[in-house]
């Protein structure tokens, strides 16, 4: 295989809380601690965590919409992580971003035509009519007509308005998309709308995703493969298929119990865990899932788990799996 | 559903105009702005006499006769002057909005753009300006300035700035943090483009609606420099000048001071009440 | 058949906005039985929230307005009820939990304060009483530390703890029914699940009714002994849960079903083609039939109307056998 289009190794992002004015009593929020990531030329990554996992953040560093701490993110042979001002805009100007709410991703005093263009304006790749007949065949790519183009978002459905997210992605010919939660502010026969629409874009276009999203059955739906997230860090990394029959962390055991299922034959107990997700402030010492954890052991309130290689591209950070 | 062959700026025009138009308080205040811009607009028309000529035999009439509103002590005919008076203090308030709206316009979407150091300075830098009254920073301008319309004019600007600066950048605040923005950063926009093409459309109802609630400020202040004598002057038909001089008389020629103020009452509350009125027409979340 | 505890009955209501009148709600109606989880599903703007709130009669008003139909609970109109008789139900016989506690939860007084003045409010009882009961109901929604729980404010709670602090507030005066608008869509799937085993076990031990608003199939699929299926303001379709994930009748429910992703593995996803029309100016006949695959020329003229399929099973539907008119 050649090498990844995008590798991301290690990296780290904190933010300082409270404290404030005169710098006194600072605490970290660490968001991300240590994440490693890589991903292939047309290949979609899932990256699944609950509130305050960290994914958003990792998808925001990787755009450089945030400063990572440390770490190094490695674009097609570009290392991105300290590049600034117009060298970070050449090497970025491949990748491409979809969010959550289709409401505010797209500026409501802009029309459909100026906000789906605005890549190639902003790069100097069009001007002019051509804009514009390139904003309408990316907005045709997605199943919307040219009469759109003079419209203003308020006067699109949610769907709609993602569709035309995703004409403005793809405007410019991107390598990589990061999707952050493209479809979780949309109903569900919507979203199938959205996803399948996504799917055929990739197959045409050959464009590599970053899924980032809570819900896992979309994420199975998308997804070659899954990293999945816990308080910062991705606790197991794993073909679908393998994560999904054999899930190794507890954590993502109990993710996948929570799911409920749309059966009602299939009723089971949902409570698979107690408590909430803990704040990224104050991290427990050891394996950061060991307080909700229903297999903890002693060793994991003390010890940081190692990685362990499963199978192939199955990865898993947790004691119960390191041998010895 | 207005016709879709319409600019879309237009369209969305077209149904603020509708909107405002089933508003009671709008339609009000719009009525007397409209009434008054009629007014300045037709007042070499309208106006039976000429705003400045003299004539002295007819001076102190009171209102009744040829004189709807009376005369002033050089017998000029204070109906003719208030109607070309509206002409003034409405060029006074819209340039007054403009210069200071299109600052503090731009620079508290600066501002509160770049956000850290810059806008802590900027911001401290217009809190010293609030701190003082706005008139008597007028005030202290327009004397420092020397007496005359345009120093009048400048020196209410300046102490409207941070009015607009101020209320731009808590917007500005909240738009540099939407994912629009976001999505533009990633596509390659520099601080400029997202500024011009986001920032400050964004803010645009906001700032239309301190721009209407301030100008009856502004046409204030100004007619209070004018009144101390630091505006316009004679023979310049302003309203707070010519207040000034019926001052002298308002015991016994009551309509001399009168006819003028009434009009800075009904022209400020007219943009106060449309202002209100245009304020909540504008909020998205009841628009939608 | 035993009567219900509550029968919503033609029920329409209607919002003024800028654009016109927006009919919300066309004549819905629907039931929930003694000691049921009965689901109320349906997409966004479908008027399922509207719905839920109308029986508490909290739907602000102007814009919004009930311009028909009856809400029958324990054999009274709530509709024709005194302002000051529906005052006195609320919180009392009927509760309701929302999607976001916080909103719900007063930030400036702990949460013992509001229990213990939700109960004072409709009961009447000392402190002390209040307060055994607040631990009470605490305990019933597996919140660990009740007495902990008691002393803090909203904001030092977690979303999940807030939820929990939320139905055990709402249940406190022991109501018979409970409406909870998606109350676990703001909270993760781990914290989901827990909300809604908690709901579970209330139901089936203190025969609580509870009508669970939601647009998650799977929510409804784990907890619901029936369903009703909403869409753009109308009931279209009324079943146990077994037989409307088994034989959905209606094409927008077998829609909804197939185009949850994860059932039927890879490739492409059954997406309903279209979306839901504006409720300003909704198209005659059946309100689906521009996105239905099999809609015939009745579904353009008249509205169908509910009929039995099989028991308990009511589709409202023109191409149904034997549906669409009576």
């Amino acid at each position: 295989m050649s090498e990844p289009l995008l590798l991301v190794a290690n990296l780290c992002k904190a933010f300082p809380l409270g404290g404030g004015f005169f710098g006194g009593g600072k605490r970290l929020l660490k968001a991300v601690d240590g994440v490693d990531l890589s991903l292939s030329r047309g290949e979609t990554l899932g990256l699944v965590g609950e509130s305050g996992s960290g994914k958003s953040t990792v998808g925001n560093c990787i755009l450089r919409l945030l400063d990572p701490d440390s770490g190094s993110i490695a674009f097609d042979g570009v290392e991105l992580a300290e590049l600034t001002g117009q060298a970070l805009i050449k090497a970025r100007a491949r990748m491409q971003v979809v969010f959550q709410d289709p409401q505010s991703s797209l500026d409501p005093r802009m029309t459909v035509g100026g906000i789906v263009s605005l890549p190639l304006r902003v790069q100097g790749r069009a001007r002019g009519r051509e804009l514009r007949e390139r904003a309408a065949a990316a907005l045709s790519e997605v199943g919307l007509g040219p009469e759109c183009l003079d419209r203003y978002p308020h006067e699109f459905s949610g769907g709609q308005r993602q569709r035309i997210g995703l004409a403005r992605a793809l405007v410019a010919d991107p390598a990589f998309v990061v999707m952050d939660e493209p479809t979780s502010a949309l109903d569900v026969s919507v979203q199938a709308q959205i996803l399948n629409l996504m799917a055929g874009l990739q197959q045409r276009r050959g464009h590599a995703y970053l899924f980032i999203s809570h819900d896992l059955t979309v994420v199975r739906h998308v997804s070659r493969r899954i990293a999945v997230m816990y308080l910062g860090a991705i606790i197991e990394t794993a073909p679908t298929d393998a994560l999904f029959t054999h899930p190794a962390h507890p954590y993502t055991r109990a993710l996948l119990a929570s799911v409920p299922l749309p059966d009602p034959r299939k009723r089971r107990n949902l409570a698979r865990l107690t408590g909430d997700v803990p704040s990224p402030v104050d991290l427990p010492p050891g394996c950061r899932f060991h307080p909700r954890c229903p297999e903890a052991m002693a060793v994991c309130a003390c010890e940081a788990p190692p990685k362990v290689s499963l199978a192939a591209g199955h990865d898993v950070v947790c004691h119960l799996h390191s041998s010895g | 559903m207005p016709p879709r062959t319409l600019h879309p700026a237009l369209r969305e025009l077209a149904l603020t105009v509708r909107i405002l138009s089933r508003n009671p308080s709008a339609v009000m205040g719009g009525t007397i702005i409209a009434a008054m811009v009629f007014l300045a607009l037709f007042a070499p028309l309208l106006a039976p006499y000429d705003p400045v000529r003299l004539s002295l035999p007819d001076r102190l009439l009171p209102p009744g006769g040829g004189h709807f509103f009376g005369t002033d002590e050089l017998g000029r005919d204070i109906f003719t002057r208030v109607l070309y008076g509206a002409r003034i203090s409405l060029s006074i308030g819209l340039l007054v909005i403009s210069v200071a709206g299109g600052i503090g316009a731009l620079i508290g979407a600066t501002s509160g753009y770049f956000g850290g150091k810059i806008d802590s300075v900027v911001m401290r830098v217009m809190d010293v300006i609030l701190s003082f009254p706005s008139l008597v920073l007028a005030l202290a301008l327009a004397a420092a300035l020397g007496p005359s319309l345009v120093n009048a004019i400048f020196a209410t600007a300046f102490v409207m700035i941070p009015k607009f600066a101020r209320m731009v950048r808590g917007e500005a605040l909240a738009v540099r943090e939407m994912p629009f923005v976001a999505a533009s950063r990633v596509a390659g926009a520099g601080h400029g483009f997202i500024i011009r093409r986001h920032i400050l459309p964004n803010c645009l109802n906001s700032a239309i609606v301190l721009a209407t609630l301030t100008l009856g400020d502004a046409i204030l202040i100004a007619a209070s420099l004018s009144f101390i004598g630091l505006g316009a002057q004679p023979p310049t038909p302003e309203w707070g000048a010519m207040i000034a001089s019926g001052r002298k008389f308002l015991m016994d020629q009551w309509w001399y001071a009168t006819f003028p103020g009434l009009f800075i009452l009904a022209t400020v509350i007219g943009f106060n009440i449309f202002g209100d009125a245009l304020r909540d027409v504008l909020d998205p979340r009841i628009r939608r | 058949m035993p009567t219900p505890l509550l029968h919503v009955r033609d029920l329409s209501v209607s919002f003024a906005t800028y654009q016109g009148r927006a009919m919300v709600l066309d004549r819905a109606s629907l039931s929930v039985n003694r000691g049921e989880i009965m689901g109320l599903v349906g997409e966004t703007g479908c008027g399922k929230s509207v719905l839920s709130r109308a029986v508490l009669r909290i739907i602000p008003s102007p814009p919004g307005r009930i311009d028909g139909g009856e809400i029958v609970f324990e054999g009274r109109d709530l509709l024709t009820l005194p302002k000051k008789a529906m005052r006195a139900l609320r919180g009392d016989r009927i509760s309701m939990i929302f999607q976001e506690p916080m909103s719900s939860l007063n930030p400036v007084y702990t949460v013992g304060n509001q229990m213990r003045e939700v109960i004072r409010a409709h009961r009447e009882v000392s402190r002390a009483e209040a307060q055994a009961v607040c631990l009470e109901m605490l305990e019933a929604v597996r919140l660990p530390e009740p007495g902990t729980v008691l002393a803090a404010y909203p904001h030092e709670l977690s979303g999940g703890m807030r939820q929990r602090v939320m139905i055990a507030m709402e249940l406190s005066c022991r109501p018979a029914l409970l409406l909870a608008d998606e109350p676990t869509t703001a909270l993760d799937v781990t914290v989901q699940g827990q909300i809604l085993a908690i709901l579970a076990e209330l139901s089936a031990r203190e025969g609580l009714s509870i009508l669970l608003v939601t647009h998650d199939m799977g929510v409804v699929a784990q907890i619901c002994s029936r369903v009703a299926v909403m869409y753009a303001g109308q009931v279209v379709e009324v079943a146990d849960v077994e037989s409307l994930f088994a034989r959905p009748a209606h094409p927008y429910t077998r829609g909804l079903i197939a185009s949850i992703p994860g059932r039927a593995g890879e490739g492409d996803l059954y997406a309903i083609p279209g979306s839901v029309p504006s409720p300003i100016d909704p198209p005659p006949g059946c309100r689906f039939h521009s996105r239905c695959t099999q809609s015939g020329p009745d579904c353009r003229r008249a509205v169908p109307e509910m009929v039995l399929v099989a028991p308990d099973h009511a589709v409202a539907c023109h191409q149904c056998p034997g549906g669409g008119r009576p």
